[in-house]
């Protein structure tokens, strides 16, 4: 260290820390309670989940997928599935779709329970934490219905789903729709619009459009810089064009677009409209298979595929190459929270150890896929 | 009971000087004992309340394991507490470390010293009990201090200069808004401010009810109160999420138990001092002005002192439980530009009051308009 | 100072509205959710991925599951035996390996021979505690010799 750097005082936080999610390093530097700079070390979780790729087969590699990012296991499923149909070529059955739309919206909305709940926690405010877990075990309920598990799904398999949809789920679902809008008021009435919440997250960590492209942020967290991008309607992928849905996008209403409380709406914004997909879809269920006729031993032609989809966290991309055997060559894996992640060093220049806690709790980034 | 030994010592007249000064002696410490005890007692009760309250509010049970309705979870906490490992850092300054304990717990203990039970229970009756509350509970803040700087762990300092900041900047809006109320009964002493509120059916003479400035001056006292108790939303020297367990990161067992029950001390005294100060204190309302055994009024106003003050505890853990946490600036801007400017208008305002009607409160100026 | 007593107030206002939240909680306690465990035990949904168990005796030995597992938790050892059958000498399902994708029950191509069960308190002092033991154990009539076809166990 540099003679210069003596009046500030290095502080490790993490990777034992209550609110860096996980085992997440940040080697701050500070002035008194200012920051003069961040820098994220990451590692501590990693898996080697591309590498694990190369020695497992193609069906294999589904249950690794849970591992990336655990809060929408789902997601992540859907993701590789889609990558290794498209290296497969093979057409998905339209009931196969509708199923995998419900799964992944209603693990997105799971998953931003939980992003609400812990910046919520991070705020010091631990009530609305344990509403939110309320809520996902409400859904958790449901995925274990379906699947047999409650974090780690394993569902949306190459080809389709796993099983069809048990008898009484639609009418659960449907149940879970109707009084969860009403928990959203309460959220709101809770958390979103006090007073102290909104100073705590309004014009901090401001992310300009720019800068979120420079960056390559994606998911809530751009949208929350003003720019209407997602997947969704971008590239739309299964059944999406047919849905009628609105994305949301920052409008700075506490105070500039593209701040902490903007990027925290847009999780709550979210989640009423993946809410509304549920609903639509449900009424989308036609009879037919879950799945595609696909081969017991998988060998995609030689060749490589890249295909993305829109995550709680932004964009998650698996690019696969395969060179005709049972075994993917390489795969590499787009994790929307590592992009989302580098932003940090940025935002955090100046701001106070308060602020930074609030900076990574509304980026709402996951550790596991960080490190993969 | 310290005026038990006036009585006491005049009935030995005959015996010698070293005899009276034996007597004074065992009654003081009697009395501190008795003191100890029921203050153990009550802060046990509190940390299982604010668990059972946390229970209820955030839709959980809270304890219910140990005895019945887990009544004495808190003796197992406590047991725990006392088998724990007493670890001292090596780095520690070891002198601040342990001593930084014993004065916060001697602090907070010593305030419950002038508090007025009921008209005749009080351990002494101090002629400045309130201007001796107000100092003693600021000796905490140093103690703090010392225990965060004995730590020698940066989270510990950080929580220990946030303590420093909040608890004096906090002593001036209680100062004034106490000032606001003590001018009326025109005495600093506890017994005397409660026996000035009696009448009005026991509660519309309440120092609370007088004016419309002591009626803001409980507010903001209230407020500030909690602040100085460090309880969220102004919790930021122990800020869990941001700095990890603030000034009682590296105390463990005893210690650690020692600041712990400070706290829920401190709790307690500034809810008594609200009470005494603005409630009536132990004021029967309603039923005081019948005639009863004296051995009835006096378990009855201890009764209504107690329900008074764990009313006001049970707020501070509503507010607890619902509301995020500041950030150490807006704790100080709310300080600064909002109670301390509101505290010393009510201050100016009920200075007017009392100079123009002579301390007569809106209840009297009523009842007086009525009966004209 | 307009906008000083306008913040005030709608702080004010915005604190009640969810003090009033938390305290429609606090006072009404029929809206707990959480089950008191150990006196309270949730039953599983059908499909509840628990436990392992393998019907052991109509197993055919196919090594199927222990092929498709991707953390290699079953190891599936077999013998030909008298009949020319395939016998599972060692079954053994390492439950702290497992991560209950359900792969294996997917492949095994007997129906009700591998599947979940919905046990889920299975916990234990030793990681050999965890392991489950299914095998058949050696045939105790057979000989073995040289001509045994001996499956190397699937790692």
């Amino acid at each position: 260290m540099a003679v210069a750097d003596e009046k500030f005082m290095q502080v490790s936080m993490g990777p034992q820390h209550p609110s860096t999610h996980g085992v997440l390093r940040l080697l701050v530097r500070t002035d008194g309670e200012v920051l003069s700079s961040v820098k994220p070390y990451i590692g501590y979780l990693h898996r080697g989940l591309e590498k694990i790729a190369e020695r497992v087969t193609y069906p294999q590699f589904t249950p690794f997928t849970d591992r990336l990012d655990y809060l929408a296991s789902m997601n992540c499923n859907l993701a590789y599935a889609m990558t290794v149909e498209r290296l497969l070529g093979i057409e998905i059955p339209r009931r196969a779709q509708v199923i995998r739309v419900i799964m992944a919206e209603l693990n997105r909305i799971s998953s931003h329970l939980i992003a609400f709940g812990s910046l919520s926690s991070d705020m010091g405010a631990f009530t609305p934490f344990l509403f939110g877990i309320r809520e996902r075990e409400a859904i958790n309920d449901l995925f274990e219905m379906v699947c047999g598990a409650r974090l780690t799904f394993n569902y949306i398999r190459i080809g389709g789903v796993s099983q069809d949809l048990p008898e009484g789920f639609t009418d659960r679902t449907k149940e879970f729709l109707d009084y969860f809008p009403a928990k959203i008021r309460e959220y709101n009435d809770l958390l979103s619009y006090n007073s102290i919440f909104i100073k705590r997250l309004a014009d901090i960590a401001v992310i300009r459009p720019e800068d979120a492209f420079d960056y390559g942020i994606t998911g809530p967290n751009l949208r929350a810089s003003g720019i209407r991008w997602d997947l969704r309607r971008a590239e739309p992928y299964l059944v999406y064009n047919e849905l009628d849905f609105d994305v949301p996008v920052g409008r700075g209403e506490m105070g500039t677009t593209g701040d902490a409380w903007d990027r925290y709406m847009m999780r709550i914004y979210e989640m009423e409209q993946s809410a509304k997909i549920v609903g639509q879809c449900l009424g989308m269920l036609a009879p037919g298979d879950h799945t595609a006729k696909v081969p017991r031993v998988l060998k995609p032609p030689v060749g490589e595929a890249y295909v993305r989809a829109e995550n709680p966290r932004g964009e998650l991309g698996f690019y696969l190459i395969s060179d005709g055997s049972t075994k993917p060559y390489r795969l590499k894996i787009r994790t929307p929270s590592f992009a989302n992640l580098s932003i940090v060093p940025k935002l955090g220049k100046g701001v106070m150890i308060a602020d930074l806690i609030a900076i990574i709790g509304s980026l709402d980034i996951i550790l596991p896929e960080i490190d993969r | 009971m310290i005026g038990l030994i006036g009585h006491v010592t005049s009935s030995l007249a005959h015996a010698g000087p070293l005899v009276r000064l034996l007597v004074t002696v065992v009654i003081m410490l009697v009395s501190a004992m008795v003191v100890l005890a029921v203050a153990l007692l009550y802060e046990g009760a509190a940390t299982y309340a604010e668990r059972k309250v946390a229970g209820d509010i955030q839709a959980r049970i809270g304890p219910n394991r140990v005895g019945p309705y887990g009544l004495l979870q808190f003796v197992a906490d406590g047991v725990k507490l006392l088998i724990k490992e007493d670890i001292i850092p090596f780095y520690a300054d070891r002198w601040l470390f342990i001593g930084a304990p014993y004065i916060v717990f001697t602090a907070s203990f010593a305030a419950f010293v002038p508090l007025s039970y009921s008209e005749h229970v009080s351990v002494a009756d101090l002629n400045v009990g309130v201007l001796y509350v107000v100092a003693i509970s600021s000796v905490v803040s140093m103690a703090i201090l010392m225990g965060a700087w004995g730590s020698n762990n940066k989270w510990s300092l950080f929580g220990g200069m946030r303590a420093v900041a909040q608890i004096i900047s906090y002593e001036i809006p209680i100062v004034l808004s106490l000032l606001a109320a003590v001018i009326l009964p025109a005495s600093l002493d506890m017994k005397d401010i409660i026996v000035y509120q009696s009448g009005g059916l026991g509660i519309f003479r309440w120092l609370v009810f007088n004016n419309p400035f002591t009626f803001l001056s409980f507010f903001v006292y209230f407020i500030a109160a909690i602040a100085e108790v460090n309880r969220t939303p102004f919790d930021i020297p122990e800020a869990e999420s941001e700095i990890v367990a603030g000034y009682h990161t590296e105390y463990t067992g005893m210690r650690f138990a020692f600041f712990f029950m400070a706290e829920y001390g401190d709790m307690f005294v500034v809810s008594a001092i609200a009470t005494t100060l603005f409630l009536g204190g132990w004021q029967v309302p309603i039923i005081g002005g019948l005639s009863m055994p004296v051995w009835l009024r006096e378990v009855l106003e201890v009764a209504v002192f107690f329900a008074k003050v764990f009313l006001l505890i049970y707020v501070m853990m509503w507010i607890r439980w619902t509301l995020p946490r500041l950030r150490v600036d807006q704790l100080m801007d709310l300080c600064w530009k909002y109670l301390t400017p509101i505290a010393f208008f009510n201050l100016v305002g009920a200075s007017v009051w009392v100079l123009l009607l002579h301390g007569r409160g809106v209840y009297d100026l009523v009842a007086g308009l009525l009966i004209h | 100072m307009a906008g000083y007593f306008k913040r005030m107030f709608s702080s004010i206002k915005s604190i009640m509205a969810g003090m009033r939240v938390t305290i429609g909680y606090g006072v009404n306690p029929k809206t707990e959710v959480t089950q008191q465990y150990p006196e309270v035990r949730r039953e599983p949904f059908d499909r509840f991925r628990g436990k392992l168990f393998v019907d052991i005796n109509i197993c055919t030995g196919c090594t199927a599951c222990a092929r498709i597992c991707p953390v290699d938790a079953i190891v599936l050892k077999t013998v030909r035996d008298e009949n020319k059958k395939l016998r599972p000498v060692v079954f053994d399902i390492d439950n702290a390996k497992c991560i209950y994708c359900g792969l294996c029950v997917e492949a095994c191509p007997v129906d009700n021979c591998l599947y979940f069960e919905k046990k889920y308190e299975f916990s234990s002092y030793s990681r050999e505690g965890l392991v489950s033991h299914f095998g058949l154990g050696e045939p105790k009539s057979a000989e073995k010799g040289p001509e045994d076809d001996r499956k190397e166990a699937v790692k």
